[in-house]
């Protein structure tokens, strides 16, 4: 792991403050102590592919993810689009095509299908939204996904993350999505929200355009109705935090005369003697 | 009356000084002493400990606050720890500008409940607004003054009186905490006193003010934080938890004939910026962020609404065409 003290010189500490402030400020933060583990290098890297930073190759957008990760070299990635492995440098954002990946011949025909069925699946319901596909363990597909904003002029950003392994023999699916939004003028208020998700369907990959028309179909559907059921919980959010007010204003509809609060409690206090 | 918005004033200038250990409740039956917590051989404590260290000893409590407002609200108490435990010199400073959840604490000796805060801390105990006695008791905890003690129990009955019009009891004859509890905190200054006004109800409300005399008038300056923390768990929702602090400042002039005065004068700010606040939190907590999730992803199909849309706007195009 990298030693920060060994670094070159350039690094000087308002420099080293800059890239770990950069890491804190630039997204929603998670946990501190996973997060910063091995040193700055580590936690950036670590940062990147668990928060899917995304990265342009060949003019795409790739998500960077354990699923595309190499065992072993932690800096190179898989896109299985553009069939290539890459090498990222995470702390100075540099992208580097090294090899050809060549794809699985069993699984790339499932693989590409559900490839071209979720970008337009992402483009429909994601506006600024990016998503990978993988073929993975097991003969399992993986479908990661991420939609950002920033507006760090106004103070706030938010993330979009969905996951979802396909079992594409059994039919079934597996979603984890996670929704992080930050707001931070004069203040710091966040939204951090999970949902696990298993939902199934019978359609078999003999045809597998048919199959990622399936698995597009389910996952919308799951993906609305989390939608709808977090903008409930907000509504309901509102209506609890304020229920326990009489209401914006006391019940005199006026604001609080002080001066006659000054003289209750002593007109009490000379009652009772 | 001179109104300002004051911005960018640090909360910690009008807070007292205490004494040299520091306990941090974590509830009202329990204390413990985070320094105690000696620092784990974590690589990213030391590594941030290097950094810190090296950074002039203002700008270190500048980027351990900054920090703070960046780290999940709902993680505190263990990101307030943590912190304390890389830059244990400035724990004092740390624990007095950090807003935590308001904990409660029975008075024994009046049989009501009050409020904890840095504000009526000393050491390992806490002073009851209502008896003036510390818990745990201890032989010279800080006091405010006999005059100052005087305006603090007067605050005390009118913010009680306050949140009483304000913070309905949704069932007869419940205990104060139920319709929400306040307290408030004064302690001497050289050129006028200061204080802390304390709520908790829906949310947590901390209003610090200090309060001048100028002559027939005083000034005021206030910094105001509210905290509401929520976590939901449904099945069809998973785990949502929407938490976090938001603050306000204020400065204004009034004048004042007598030192009732000043309760009112507080009162009518605290007042004022609670309305605010609570606007604030509506318009953020359940405007905002709920706005930017639905800017992340949208339920109806983008391709449908810009299909919409390019067909509206041939329309209308025609319709101007017809019309000239």
């Amino acid at each position: 792991s990298l030693n920060i003290s060994n670094m070159d010189a350039p690094f000087s500490t308002e420099n080293k403050l800059k890239i770990v402030s950069k890491f804190l400020l630039d997204s929603p933060p998670g946990e501190v102590n996973d997060v910063f583990n091995v040193g700055i290098l580590g936690a950036l890297r670590e940062y990147n592919t668990e928060q899917y930073t995304t990265v342009k190759i060949d003019d795409e957008e790739v998500i960077l993810s354990k699923f595309g990760q190499i065992k072993d070299k932690v800096d190179s990635y898989v896109d299985p689009k553009s069939r290539q492995v890459f090498e990222f440098d995470h702390l100075h954002k540099i992208t580097r095509v090294i090899e050809p990946h060549p794809p699985d011949e069993t699984t790339e025909p499932l693989r590409s299908a559900v490839e071209a069925a979720f970008t337009d699946y992402v483009k429909d319901h994601y506006p600024n939204g990016v998503s990978t596909v993988y073929s993975t363990e097991d003969e399992t597909i993986t479908i990661a996904i991420v939609d950002n904003k920033y507006n760090s002029l106004n103070f706030w950003n938010g993330r979009w993350r969905s996951t979802w392994v396909v079992k594409p023999e059994s039919g079934e699916l597996k979603g984890s999505l996670k929704v992080n939004v930050h707001y931070y003028e004069d203040g710091n208020v966040q939204l951090n929200s999970n949902k696990d998700i298993e939902v199934s369907t019978s359609t078999t990959v003999e045809n597998p355009s048919a199959a990622a028309a399936a698995y597009v179909r389910l996952i919308g559907k799951a993906e609305n109705e989390y939608q709808t059921a977090l903008n409930e919980s907000y509504i309901e959010l509102s209506e609890n935090t304020f229920k326990s007010l009489r209401r914006a204003l006391p019940l005199t509809r006026h604001k609080l005369d002080w001066d006659k609060i000054l003289n209750y409690k002593i007109g009490q206090e000379l009652a009772n003697k | 009356m001179a109104q300002s918005f004051v911005r960018n004033q640090r909360s910690y200038e009008i807070t007292p000084t205490a004494n040299t250990i520091f306990p941090y409740q974590s509830s009202h039956t329990q204390t413990y002493k985070i320094l105690t917590k000696t620092g784990p051989s974590n690589p990213f404590a030391s590594y941030f400990r290097k950094l810190l260290t090296e950074l002039k000893m203002g700008d270190q409590i500048e980027c351990a606050l900054d920090l703070m407002r960046r780290l999940p609200p709902q993680n505190t108490e263990e990101n307030l720890s943590n912190l304390i435990t890389l830059i244990p010199d400035h724990h004092e400073d740390l624990l007095n500008n950090v807003d935590q959840p308001l904990k409660v604490a029975k008075c024994k000796t009046k049989n009501r409940d009050y409020l904890l805060s840095p504000f009526n801390r000393d050491g390992d105990s806490y002073r009851s607004p209502w008896s003036n006695e510390y818990d745990p008791p201890i032989s010279d905890g800080i006091l405010p003054s006999p005059k100052t003690r005087k305006l603090e129990v007067s605050a005390n009955d009118a913010f009680d009186t306050y949140r009483d019009m304000y913070v309905l009891n949704l069932i007869e004859n419940q205990s104060y905490y139920e319709g929400g509890i306040s307290s408030a905190y004064f302690w001497d200054e050289s050129d006028g006193f200061s204080g802390a006004v304390l709520f908790k109800k829906a949310w947590d409300s901390i209003h610090v003010f200090k309060a001048n005399e100028r002559g027939r008038g005083a000034h005021y300056k206030l910094t105001s934080t509210v905290m509401l923390y929520t976590i939901t768990s449904k099945p069809e929702l998973g785990h949502m938890n929407l938490s976090g602090s938001m603050t306000r400042q204020f400065e204004t002039d009034y004048p004042f004939d007598e030192p009732s005065s000043h309760i009112a004068n507080i009162g009518r700010m605290v007042e004022d910026i609670e309305l605010k606040m609570r606007n604030l939190l509506q318009d953020v907590y359940f405007g905002k962020t709920k706005d930017i999730v639905n800017d992340l992803r949208s339920v109806k199909s983008l391709v449908e609404t810009q299909r919409q849309a390019d067909i509206q706007k041939e329309l209308l195009g025609k319709l101007m065409e017809r019309k000239s």
